[in-house]
């Protein structure tokens, strides 16, 4: 109550205070740009792809600290926090994490299981992101393996119109009801600073930090001084804390048609995990204790980074090199919880640890034709990924994962512009490893210009999913049970058809509105799942048996004016899953489901307050799972599941001092204070039934940002 | 530039905030009252039989233990007045009647093929139950997989029995238990009536190993014990009034899987008399209740005697979503075959800093 009387009384402050100049600042009008899918960076209307694009200043009105948190915004994904390592992942078009590139730069960025996928979206800061770009549907001739729902590419800042650049902001937040300046264990605490330095024309250099100290949300447990002499379950937190460092430092060349760009990155998290069970211990004397089996994980991400950009005679060259390492560790200690005291620490313990050398590079206008343009590329990428046994579910103790491969492709496309309004781009990429069989990915895109407004897009594309270290090498052998991996597993093969339609009004300057339409259709086959190979004795492993598809329906609408803006959208997209167990396969109807957004942002005129909106409403979706029953034996049975529906809604104002360096904001997010939400569709262990509910947000919390710019 | 400089200090001194601590001042436990028993099961491969003698203390104020490997034995002969037998559930055996041959002579391999797929254990098969041992242990009334020893001859079947599982003999995961290794085989058994004893009758399904023994009754003890592997007659249980707790790996029942393999599995001497009950502590500290609790609070209407398993796995639970867990709400009075009562509470499941599976513990104090 008393956080809540403070934010209303600084708003109000805030409110009162009338800027006294007058903003010089005249909103020069930048094209918007994008490089995901093209052959060099261009203008998202000419895009042939559907590209949406978040920019800097509508992640900056979200008041977010994370990449996870942006895309939380967006239709059809849907970021899932894991309690038990803290890592989070993204579903897109209701496919998991394996099934999305993530990019950083356009390049697959590097995680413990190789690069691009099952990428945690929470460990990328948001504050040196100029835009975020997204593209739905398969591209596997762009970018590969595993792009197979889309690809999410995280564009950082590189260019700086003046010559000297400072941003420090400070942001201070609530987890949940939970929040303290200094005391463990409360709120959320994050700090920023960027530096940009234009050296001359040609020379740029940046560089950032920014700190995220989230200190967990207990949620139903208890935190890490709690034990009972009674009930044990209750120590610990629902959403684990962590410090999260990340770092960046750049230089940038440019000179006519060349640009060289150097980045490096670095990245260390902590986690901390606390048992959620205490041992009971004997002391002597009479005396006992409880100890919790305590964890922290810490990761060190190392990205160097190399982007040229060139003309060889009247090729066009886009190349990038990039090595980067992941190691991931964890350390055990004994805490006593009553004393308060840690008892004995163990060494770390490298759990995983990936080193990928990526490079690709793109070779377009070989004709110097208006009409017709190809684009030949190569990628390569060779990953060395060491994973120890106990990230396994096992009971017999297995060697350690400890392979590399190497893969690379050749991808070729042609865009011809048939006339002025109809263009066509066919693709084929060939990909060859050292590990799985060849696989060949096509695509074809066309786009038709109905009138100087109108867009109409239609893109076909397909992509695999390689399986995982857990499909492939798992193992839970014991008396009672019989669950491996299978390592002959084949890659999932998906591919996807899109109509996407747009129309903006004109140029004049009064109301301005864009509207569109869009239509994906997503088939993957060979879905790997667990099944029973054996019923006496009672074996599984993982197979490639099942078939999903989805339909997915969008619109959305914008209208802007002056310092108004309304961004909405609604989709519904349709799942139809076949799983097979046993003899038995599930019935595949499709099940459907809507989702909406809305962003509305307003800066009054007189104060340049910025008040801003974001909601978005996620429907209650389906799903047939097979229903557990305790006989093994029983005939299969297919219920159908539900994920409850869900409300998020958060709000920001902000408020600009002395010429627009100096900024105040506040606000509130997840205002229906949204915590667990019922799920009856999610997966169980060996011994225990899936929970019915999923943690995907931690309630209601409020915000406080000062920003400074130089 | 100078605001910059400050802004620097700024974020350089709030990085480095959050280090105060939560609430740090100690927190008082209740102590312990009467002894500390760690009973030898092993490690994570739980080799042992353990059998306990909470009477039998030693200068430490420790209970004595006898121990047996689990693989030691097969099977168990009644020394009560019926003629009952029961299979080493330990290391998951079962049995099942061979029907049609009488002649042991003319069992094999290629007549037991279709009743070996279903002599098996921990199947996730309900239609498996019959070929194992009531698990409730309340014998010699209970079912066992080889029926009563009949007088006449002709009325007792050859058996096929399946040996179950050797002690694991890898490493194990931390954490993990891996209660059974490699398979024991197959073997066929015949038991007749010799007087007042037993006389039995093995050979592997091809005739090999051929072993026949005479098993007498022994009253100072529960059952006689064999083992048909290595052809000889052992002692394995201490005498029927020198045990109360056995710990030991379990083949139990889960209703609609069929038979499921316990690991830290504790049974108490039913049949020597050993009498045990639950005490579930529904609110405050379980350790406080256990401590408060007196010989007056005794509920002698508790006491069961059909059903060994009053302890069984219900003192833990090794695969819930938070980990292994010793469960604290929970106690358990046990009254000895010579009338003595005893409280008893589990401490621990793993060994402290190793977190290796197969070291229990529990403190117990006599009432």
């Amino acid at each position: 109550m008393k956080k809540k009387l403070l934010s209303v009384l600084s708003l109000s402050a805030v409110l009162c205070i009338h800027a006294q100049e007058k903003d010089s600042l005249s909103q020069t009008k930048i094209e918007e740009v994008v490089i995901t899918g093209q052959y060099m960076q261009q203008s998202i209307n000419k895009s042939i792809y559907k590209v949406e694009v978040i920019d800097a200043q509508q992640i900056k009105n979200m008041a977010v600290t994370t990449a996870a948190e942006v895309l939380n915004q967006n239709l059809n994904i849907q970021i899932v926090p894991d309690a038990g390592d803290g890592n989070s992942s993204a579903n897109i078009l209701g496919l998991n994490g394996a099934y999305t590139k993530i990019l950083i730069d356009n390049i697959p960025v590097v995680n413990d299981r190789g690069s691009g996928n099952q990428t945690d979206l929470s460990k990328i800061n948001v504050n040196n992101i100029e835009r975020i770009e997204i593209v739905k549907g398969a591209m596997g001739v762009e970018y590969g393996n595993n792009a197979v729902t889309g690809v999410i590419n995280i564009i950082t800042k590189k260019t700086y119109f003046q010559k000297f650049n400072a941003n420090v902001s400070l942001q201070e937040e609530t987890v949940g009801k939970d929040y303290d300046w200094f005391k463990k264990g409360n709120g959320r605490h994050v700090q920023s600073l960027n530096l940009g330095y234009r050296i001359n024309n040609r020379w740029t250099i940046s560089a950032d930090i920014n700190h995220n100290d989230f200190q967990g949300y207990k949620g139903k447990y208890n935190g890490y001084t709690y034990f009972s002499e009674k009930d044990n379950g209750f120590r610990g937190y629902e959403w684990l804390p962590k410090d999260l460092l990340v770092t960046n430092a750049s230089i940038r060349y440019a000179k006519n048609n060349t640009s060289l760009f150097y980045k490096i990155n670095y990245l260390r998290e902590d986690i901390n995990f606390y048992s959620q069970n205490v041992e009971e211990l004997p002391l002597g004397g009479g005396n006992r204790t409880y100890v919790g089996n305590d964890r922290d994980y810490f990761t060190n991400r190392w990205i160097h980074q190399f982007n040229i950009q060139t003309k060889l005679g009247r090729i066009n060259y886009l190349g990038d090199l990039s090595y980067q390492t992941q190691e991931r560790q964890t350390q055990e200690y004994r805490y006593d919880v009553p004393a308060r005291q840690e008892m004995s620490r163990s060494e770390k313990n490298t759990y995983y640890d990936s080193k990928v050398l990526y490079s690709r590079g793109m070779f377009s206008n070989f004709l110097d034709s208006e009409k017709i343009n190809f684009q030949l590329g190569y990628e390569l990428d060779r990953t060395s990924g060491f994973a120890n046994s106990a990230t396994f579910q096992s009971i017999e103790k297995r060697e350690d994962v400890n392979r590399a491969i190497f893969s690379y492709a050749n991808f070729i496309s042609a865009e011809w512009k048939v006339s002025e309004q109809f263009s066509l781009r066919p693709g084929y990429r060939l990909s060859l490893s050292d590990r799985f069989d060849s696989q060949s990915n096509y695509s074809l895109t066309a786009r038709y210009s109905t009138s100087g407004n109108s867009d109409l897009r239609a893109v076909f594309g397909s992509s695999n999913r390689f399986p995982t270290y857990e499909e492939l090498y798992s193992y839970t052998v014991d008396a009672n049970h019989d669950i491996r991996g299978n390592e002959n597993l084949s890659p999932e093969t998906g591919y996807s058809a899109g109509l996407f339609w747009d129309y903006k009004t004109g140029i004049a300057d009064t109301w301005k509105f864009d509207i569109s339409l869009s239509a994906l259709y997503l088939d993957v086959k060979d879905r790997i799942e667990s099944a029973i190979i054996s019923n006496s004795p009672l074996k599984y492993t993982f197979l490639n048996i099942n078939k999903y598809n989805s339909i997915l329906l969008g619109g959305g609408f914008s209208a802007r004016r002056n310092s108004f803006s309304l961004n909405a959208g609604i989709s519904v997209m349709g799942i139809s899953q076949e799983l097979i167990a046993g003899n038995i396969t599930s019935p595949d109807d499709y099940n459907f489901y809507a989702e909406a957004n809305l962003a509305v942002n307003y800066k009054l005129p007189r104060t340049k307050t910025l008040f801003a909106l974001y909601y978005k409403y996620t429907g209650e979706r389906k799903q047939f799972v097979q229903e557990i029953t305790a006989n093994v034996a029983a005939t299969p049975h297919f219920i159908l599941g539900e994920v409850g529906s869900f409300n998020m809604l958060n709000f920001t104002v902000a408020q600009p001092f002395f010429n627009n360096h100096f900024e105040i904001g506040a606000g509130v997010k997840n205002i229906f204070n949204v915590s667990s939400v019922r799920n009856s569709i999610q997966s169980g262990s060996a011994h225990n039934a899936a929970a019915l509910d999923q943690n995907l947000f931690y309630g209601r919390s409020y915000f406080a940002r000062l920003n400074y710019n130089f | 530039m100078k605001k910059m400089i400050l802004g620097l200090l700024v974020v350089t001194s709030l990085i480095s905030q959050s280090c105060i601590n939560d609430n740090e001042d100690p927190v008082a436990v209740s102590p312990i009252q009467g002894s500390i028993a760690d009973p030898l099961v092993g490690g994570p491969t739980e080799p042992n039989q353990v059998w306990i003698d909470l009477s039998d203390v030693d200068s430490n104020n420790r209970p004595k233990q006898t121990v047996t490997i689990r693989t030691d034995w097969d099977l168990a002969f009644y020394s009560g007045s019926s003629f009952k037998v029961i299979l080493n559930s330990s290391i998951m055996m079962a049995a099942g009647k061979v029907t049609g041959i009488t002649d042991f002579s003319q069992v094999n391999q290629s007549n037991v093929t279709a009743l070996m797929s279903q002599v098996q254990v921990a199947n996730f098969n309900p239609s498996n139950v019959p070929y194992i041992d009531e698990v409730k242990g309340n014998f010699p009334e209970g079912y066992t997989a080889i029926q009563e020893i009949k007088l006449i001859d002709a009325d007792n079947p050859v058996y096929l029995v399946n040996m179950g599982k050797e002690i694991y003999n890898g490493s194990v995961a931390e954490g993990a238990v891996a209660t059974g290794g490699n398979s024991r085989g197959w073997k066929k058994v015949q038991i007749l009536r010799a007087g007042e004893g037993y006389k039995v009758k093995s050979a592997d399904l091809d005739g090999e190993n051929y072993y026949e023994v005479t098993v007498a009754k022994n009253t100072a003890y529960n059952y006689s014990f064999v083992s048909l592997k290595d052809k000889r007659q052992l002692f394995i249980q201490p005498e029927k009034k020198k045990w109360d707790l056995c710990f030991t790996v379990f083949t139990n029942t889960i209703d609609g899987s069929g038979s499921y393999v316990f690991a830290d599995f504790v049974t108490h001497n039913n049949v020597g008399g050993v009498g045990a009950y639950e005490v579930a502590v529904t609110s405050g500290s379980g350790i406080e209740a256990y401590n408060n609790f007196k010989a007056s609070d005794i509920d002698p209407a508790k006491f069961v005697y059909d059903d060994h398993r009053i302890i069984g796995a219900n003192w833990r639970n090794p695969v819930g979503t938070n980990g292994l867990e010793v469960y604290g709400n929970r106690f358990y009075i046990i009254k000895d075959a010579s009338g003595y009562y005893f409280k008893l509470r589990f401490t621990r499941l793993t060994e402290s800093g190793t977190k290796k599976r197969g070291h229990p513990q529990f403190e117990y104090k006599p009432l």
